[in-house]
């Protein structure tokens, strides 16, 4: 696949996680709501071309502050830090089956959410902790899903 | 972690590296969230040019929102015959009560020129439409569709047709962000309508409920009182409906008494919002101020 499907194909689908994080829920199953924005710059780094992902991230991180009406920075912080794990562990865990990531990435989400958790509790906005950290079960899930229908996109020998 | 360095080396042989570069961002992004939350005034402007960006983005997400609405606009002939009949009752109910708060407001006006205060009765207001709501469950935010331009400012009171939901606290040229009162954030002055105590109702942070912390051992509150806003503090118009009180809990030692009240405003119904411009410069001292409006209000509550 030339270089320029995959760079589109990567802005398309930050246009839908961002659309997929702000739709409207019904309140039951909003808290549920699994962190595409997250799982999807995971994937890039992890998977991605040489894409300049820290920037990336950095700029998405501003505008999930604008979306969600946080302090500036504040899911930049988190955003950063799940680019910068996945562009390292890319080498090591890229070999191993699609579940044993899964199994092995889940920490990444939850310390994701631990650092909204303790910026929340800096910036005293103190709330119940269960919706900052219900959210990362479905993320877990949504790995694979969103690594195997992202690679049905690019095709075969697409990830390169 | 180390043999995955040597073996990323290679992949990467360009510019800084990826750990320079995410620690230089990552002190930026700590320094602006340093900054942003500190003063949220002095970021605004890179805030809206962000949210500029992001307006597809908005719109986008609404589409879904849009075409439920769109079909909710079919209805039956019957259902609309009962539902017009329904409402002409209630706007008959509505008129009489309205004509006897004529002549109560009428009286009031004659008593306040009596009393020399110039205050006037009737707020300003204007409807803004609900164009967002923050879907962070741990914000109760909303945005509006009126901005700078309409002249909202940041701590305006914005109500609906039940009560007090909450007041502005970001404007930008033609949207606003608002704090709805059950952000755990938020607080409100209140006055509990039977027996007139001030007291401070906090956003109780689950989405449902105000909480009352502050209340002395002894306070008269019962199930089922009514909360009114309170203009003291000059910041919230005073009489508004604001919840029910449905739980008090008095524990054994403590010094102070809690009580828990549903917001009476719609939060999560409905798309309009009132803003209500209330007198900025309003005396607290004035004794008649909030003692009037109350009783006004909270009779058309049902």
């Amino acid at each position: 696949m030339s270089n320029a499907y995959t760079r589109g194909l990567f802005a398309l689908s930050l246009l839908v996680a961002f659309t997929l994080q702000i739709i409207a829920l019904p309140d039951a199953v909003s808290a549920m709501r699994p962190m595409w924005v997250v799982v999807l710059i995971g994937y890039w780094s992890f998977y991605g071309p040489n894409l300049p992902m820290t920037l990336i991230a950095f700029l998405t991180g501003l505008a999930c502050d604008v979306l969600y009406n946080t302090p500036l920075g504040q899911h930049g912080l988190g955003l950063l830090l799940v680019a910068y794990a996945l562009t390292r562990l890319r080498s090591n865990l890229g070999l191993f089956p699609l579940w044993q990531q899964t199994l092995a990435l889940m920490p990444a989400w939850f310390l994701y959410a631990l650092l909204q958790f303790w910026l929340d509790g800096m910036a005293r906005h103190a709330a119940e902790a269960s919706l900052r950290f219900l959210p990362v079960i479905p993320t877990i899930f949504c790995w694979p899903l969103l690594c195997s229908a992202l690679d049905a996109l690019r095709g075969p020998g697409g990830r390169v | 972690m180390a043999r995955s360095h040597r073996a990323a080396r290679p992949l990467f042989p360009r510019g800084p590296g990826l750990g320079f570069r995410t620690a230089l961002l990552l002190m930026l992004s700590f320094g602006l969230w340093f900054a942003d939350q500190r003063d949220p005034r002095l970021l605004v402007q890179a805030r809206s040019g962000i949210q500029w960006v992001l307006q597809p983005v908005q719109w986008l997400a609404a589409v879904p929102q849009g075409v439920s609405s769109a079909t909710e606009g079919v209805r039956s002939h019957q259902s609309l015959l009962a539902e017009n009949r329904q409402l002409r009752e209630e706007q008959l109910k509505q008129q009489a009560r309205l004509l006897k708060f004529a002549a109560l407001e009428a009286e009031n006006r004659r008593i306040r020129q009596l009393l020399a205060s110039s205050s006037a009765l009737e707020e300003r207001v204007l409807i803004a439409e609900i164009v967002a709501t923050s879907q962070d469950p741990y914000r109760h935010q909303i945005t509006l569709n009126k901005g700078e331009k309409d002249g909202v400012y940041i701590g305006q009171a914005l109500v609906d047709a039940y009560g007090v939901m909450g007041q502005v606290i970001r404007v930008y040229p033609s949207a606003a962000t608002a704090m709805l009162i059950t952000d755990p954030g938020h607080g409100i002055p209140v006055e509990i309508n039977r027996t007139g105590l001030q007291t401070i109702a906090r956003g109780g942070g689950d989405g449902r409920v105000l909480s009352l912390p502050f209340l002395p051992g002894n306070a008269d509150v019962k199930v089922g009182d009514l909360l009114v806003s309170s203009a003291l503090g000059g910041r919230f118009p005073g009489g508004y409906p604001v919840g029910e009180v449905f739980d008090v809990r008095r524990t054994t030692g403590e010094h102070f008494m809690q009580a828990s009240a549903y917001p009476a405003a719609r939060l999560d119904q409905g798309r309009q919002a009132l803003l209500v411009w209330s007198d900025h410069s309003l005396p607290t001292t004035e004794p008649g101020e909030e003692a009037s409006p109350p009783p006004a209000v909270s009779g058309a509550k049902p």
